[in-house]
């Protein structure tokens, strides 16, 4: 065989393959007939379950191969345990993703918990957040400055839960003279300790909780909004925005670093080290997903907020958070109580 | 009001609606007969099913299927002396002898009857307090809970028989498990020992299933019988109609454990794992002529049954008023509100009225359902009874491990039934009263977190709270009356010791025992760098329980040489049914040197079931454990074996790996060939 004949044969086999790859798509092959697993770090019926359950409901609809697509509720540890799942164990063939909390992608750099967010294959969050303070409205804490110059009595449910969190960054960064009352067992139980007239108010109630589960409590006026934590895009929120509050550059950083998870709110990610041609497929089917025009239809009826997020600015903002130098990041666990 | 309530029934009648909430009830039966599942994993199961139906229909399948596993898991109590649900503890101490005694249907009759009408008194509470539900809840502040905590709490002096010191013992253990977990206060890793299962608390399922139902089991295993006589026998030394009678002439007692029931089902986090237990020790303090409790006193079952339907209509109230979930099933329940479009609170008394009437008959109507089901079906339960015991146990078995393994779907679950089977065993065995640890493992976190919230805000002044202070006053009571007695035998005993009458014994109970001592003593240590109050708590558990294991260990090794009728004695009300005393000594030696061997054997292959799941995987390892067992540990044709276990295998793996897509745990194979896990997703 001269070299002629096999430059030919191998232009041949090429153009062969090629035609064969143009064919049959190797995305769709994989995921026509396959299961796709949809981790929730949650218990049925939380707002991650929610939109979790929601994007899965037309999720294949979207996807080339059509997967069946079954929601699946592991909850532990306050979804670090599904983000440890989704980060080690999952299979990274591209037919298993899931979401947890958001400031779980925190863990790492304030508890050492050992994944790296930076690492997974993020498809994007269905929407952005804001955390607010809220006091009663029979209660004499009515405005930012009686948060910070009054003994506001604030509820709070465990170290590191939302609540706590945001009263001691008001403690820490901003001096507040609040007196933190935890160990309450969730939101409802310390509304229902507002009523009760038992505490003022209570931090980290999220802008989209709000809007899904206590709707009555701005139509009724039952609430004051004392500010707003959020990486922006929260306009429609009349209160003062907690980042505005702080001078000092160190303090705005520390605070910038963890607001950011905030622009994540509902994040869904894939296992890291997935085939390109399978996360792209991913990727583009959960914002088509997020954009249709049934999802949105039902999530209103849901009262869930939508303000898709795509992948390269999550990618983006966890750049930012773990590029912040060390005294930063202390400050920044400091202020969370850590 | 009326109206609503008329208007509300006719929505409920509606065919269609009845059918759905026929279906719910079904499901919620067949939940409840199988340990380990009930109503929790079936909201979590149905409530997407529930997305496109209107908002009557919704809670018409999910509340007719929650609120009948607490009948139904009657069943298994009784006849196996296995509890369906956690709720069903205390019936199996009463039940499960009744059923020996060939008294089967008896209990069958009296429980329905009861649960019939616990359930009803539940809805009809929920109903007639509507009008002043939201005022109630917000009079119940954080010291008024706490003093709730502090009466479960009590009810470990009743519970503990005539063994109050190994109660208190036993009661200190589970508030030190209690604490086990990330603590709310300060996020202090409480005995964790760095894993992420420990973090959220030790579930209950395990816990439950190991205490109550790997006992009896390993008794089953041993004694190679579990039922005498045959279903017809078993049914015949009585009808269900003496039972319904039974239930009928204590209907005293029937209203008043349905109305702690109800009570306590409206408090936050009191569940039914204890709410059966504080009705069952109520029944022992006021009921008269109580010495054959927990030895098949019909009574007994009357009382946890009938409170345990109560704690529904309790449970709802809390949900309704405030949208605060009184419990986990709760909890899921709500966010099937919020789906529908409805916002617990105010808006649920007034604007949506009708919906919250449709709830109340709802629980009224899927009870009546489940109660004509059950008392129809009996017989074909009794039938269970034919099964024999060698395809038996490997089959409940694999059920419990599985129930378990639904707590949180990890091996920690599958390890924590095997510990708590082997702890509930010796417990059991030695005669340690085991529902003062269950008491102590739900209430203690509890405890801890009402009692820093009530200092926090009111201090001292919270004795002063009306509701409070009269809680405490009958919480004094109760455990005042047995703890005299107990220190005045206590005494007596030292003045035999003062007197030199006894020698110092080892026995197996004192080894026992400081086994407890030793753990507790490790984990005080463990416990030296924690925060100050992350520490309180739980140091005051350890210190008491250090203070009453050595009471139990001096009166062991001290105490004068107790007869076989002073054991049996002793063990009465703790253990149940205690050891059969075989006539002629000899016998006994061999009987109970096989019996040993026998019990050993059962937990070999416990542990062992569990090493297999590790390396092959949770339905491969039960599926070659059952087999297994049932050929070479119970003697029974290979090919009978087999097909126990094929058939077996393929249930679980239709109800949970198709039904409830379980997230299978990693197992060996599956590291090692992930092709495997790829295509099975089992391992």
């Amino acid at each position: 065989m001269n070299m002629r004949t096999l430059k030919t044969a191998l232009a041949g086999l090429l153009t062969l393959g090629l035609s064969g790859a143009a064919k049959a798509d190797p995305v769709s092959d994989f995921y026509t007939g396959k299961t796709v697993n949809v981790i929730i770090g949650y218990s049925v019926g939380g707002g991650y379950d929610l939109y979790a359950r929601l994007l899965s409901r037309f999720f294949a609809d979207h996807m080339p191969g059509s997967p069946t697509v079954v929601p699946q509720n592991m909850t532990g540890a306050g979804s670090l345990k599904a983000a440890l799942y989704l980060a080690s164990i999952a299979p990274k063939d591209g037919a298993t993703f899931g979401t947890f909390g958001r400031s779980v992608v925190l863990e790492p750099l304030f508890s050492g918990a050992k994944f790296d967010p930076q690492k997974f294959s993020w498809l994007g969050s269905v929407t952005s957040d804001s955390s607010l303070c809220v006091s009663w409205a029979d209660s004499p804490i009515k405005t930012w400055d009686d948060l910070m110059t009054k003994q506001a009595r604030m509820g709070g449910q465990a170290n590191g839960s939302d609540p706590d969190v945001y009263a001691s960054i008001l403690k820490t960064l901003f001096g507040s003279n609040l007196r933190l009352v935890t160990g309450y067992p969730g939101n409802n139980e310390m509304a229902l300790a507002l009523e009760r007239g038992e505490l003022d108010g209570f931090c980290g109630l999220s802008w989209s909780s709000l809007l899904g589960r206590h709707r009555d409590w701005i139509d009724g006026h039952k609430i004051n909004i004392l500010v707003k934590a959020s990486a922006g895009g929260d306009d429609q929120i009349q209160a003062p925005q907690m980042l505005d509050k702080l001078t000092d550059p160190k303090k705005r950083a520390a605070l910038s670093l963890i607001l950011a998870t905030q622009a994540m709110a509902r994040p869904f990610t894939a296992p890291p080290g997935l085939p390109a041609d399978r996360l792209a497929a991913l990727r583009k089917a959960f914002l088509d997903t997020v954009n249709s025009a049934e999802f949105r239809a039902e999530a209103d009826k849901l009262g869930l907020d939508v303000a898709p997020v795509t992948a390269q600015e999550v990618e983006k903002r966890l750049a930012d958070i773990y590029s912040q130098p060390p005294e930063v990041v202390a400050l920044a666990k400091q202020a969370v109580g850590q | 009001m009326l109206d609503a309530a008329y208007h509300a029934l006719l929505l409920i009648l509606e065919p269609a609606r009845l059918a759905i909430m026929f279906g719910g009830v079904l499901i919620g039966l067949a939940l409840g007969v199988i340990p380990g599942l009930g109503g929790i994993v079936g909201l979590a199961l149905l409530i997407p099913f529930t997305y496109h139906m209107d908002a009557p229909s919704a809670f018409a399948l999910l509340l007719g299927m929650a609120s009948v596993t607490t009948v139904s898991d009657f069943i298994p109590a009784v006849l196996f002396g296995v509890p369906g649900t956690v709720g069903a503890a205390a019936t199996v101490l009463d039940g499960y002898p009744m059923a020996q005694q060939g008294k089967a249907a008896r209990a069958f009759g009296a429980g329905y009857a009861a649960s019939l009408a616990g359930g009803i008194f539940g809805a009809l509470v929920l109903g007639l307090a509507i009008p002043i539900l939201r005022p109630l809840v917000l009079y119940l502040g954080s010291a008024e809970l706490l003093s709730f905590c502090i009466f479960g709490l009590s009810m470990v002096a009743v519970l503990s028989g005539k063994a109050p010191m190994r109660g208190l013992a036993a009661a200190s253990l589970g508030l030190m498990l209690s604490m086990v977990g990330s603590d709310p206060e300060t996020g202090t890793q409480r005995w964790t020992f760095d894993t992420l299962y420990l973090w959220d608390h030790l579930p209950l399922v395990p816990a439950t299933l190991g205490l109550f139902a790997v006992p009896e089991l390993a008794e089953m295993a041993v004694r190679r019988n579990f039922l005498k006589g045959s279903p017809s026998e078993l049914m015949a030394a009585s009808t269900q109609w003496d039972g319904v009678r039974d239930a009928l002439k204590s209907w005293k007692l029937i209203l008043r454990c349905s109305a702690l029931g109800a009570l306590l089902g409206a408090i936050p986090g009191i569940g039914s794992a204890v709410i059966d237990w504080i009705a069952y020790g109520h029944a022992l303090q006021t009921e008269k002529n109580t010495e054959n409790f927990g030895h098949g006193d019909v009574r007994g079952v009357i009382a946890a049954e009938s409170s345990n339907n109560a704690k529904e209509g309790g449970h709802l109230v809390p949900t309704i008023a405030f949208g605060v979930p009184a419990g986990a099933s709760m909890a899921l329940l709500l966010s099937a509100f919020l789906l529908h479009g409805f916002q617990p609170g105010p808006d649920m008394l007034t604007k949506h009225l009708d919906v919250t009437y449709s709830i109340v008959w709802t629980l009224t109507l899927s009870h009546i359902m489940g109660a004509l089901i059950c008392l129809a079906a009996s017989g074909l339960f009794a039938q269970l009874a034919r099964i024999r015991v060698g395809l038996l146990v490997p089959s409940v078995l694999a059920i419990i491990l599985l129930g378990a393994f639904d707590g949180s779907q990890s091996w920690g679950d599958l390890y924590s039934l095997g510990i708590f089977g082997a702890l509930g065993w010796a417990m059991k065995q030695l005669g340690w009263p085991r529902p003062p640890l269950i008491l102590g493992l739900v209430l203690g976190s509890l405890f801890e977190r009402y009692l820093f919230i009530s200092t926090q805000l009111f201090g001292w002044s919270a004795l002063t709270r009306p509701v409070v202070a009269v809680v405490l006053a009958g919480s004094a009571f109760v455990i005042l009356r047995p703890v005299v007695s107990a220190t005045w035998r206590i005494l007596t005993n030292r003045q035999a010791l003062a007197r030199g009458r006894v020698e110092p014994r080892w026995s197996w109970n004192a080894g026992f025992t400081s086994l407890i001592l030793a753990v507790t003593i490790y984990l005080v240590w463990l416990s030296f760098d924690w925060p100050d109050h992350a520490q309180i708590v739980p140091l005051a558990a350890a210190g008491a329980a250090l203070l009453f294991g050595t009471g139990v260990f001096l009166t062991e090794v001290f105490a004068r040489k107790r007869t076989k009728q002073d054991l049996a004695l002793e063990l009465g009300l703790a253990v149940g049914h205690g050891p059969v005393l075989a006539p002629g000594e000899g016998k006994v030696e061999t009987e109970d040197a096989l019996h040993r061997a026998r019990a050993w054997r059962f937990f070999a292959w416990l542990g062992g079931t569990l090493a297999l799941a590790t390396v092959i995987g949770v339905l491969p390892g039960l599926a070659v454990a059952m087999f297994f067992v049932a050929w070479r540990g119970f003697g029974e044709r290979a090919s009978r074996a087999a097909s126990l276990s094929v058939v077996m295998s393929l249930a679980f793996w239709l109800v949970f790996d198709r039904i409830f897509s379980t997230p299978w745990p990693d197992a060996v194979v599956g590291d090692v060939w992930p092709w495997l896990r790829a295509a099975t997703g089992l391992v």
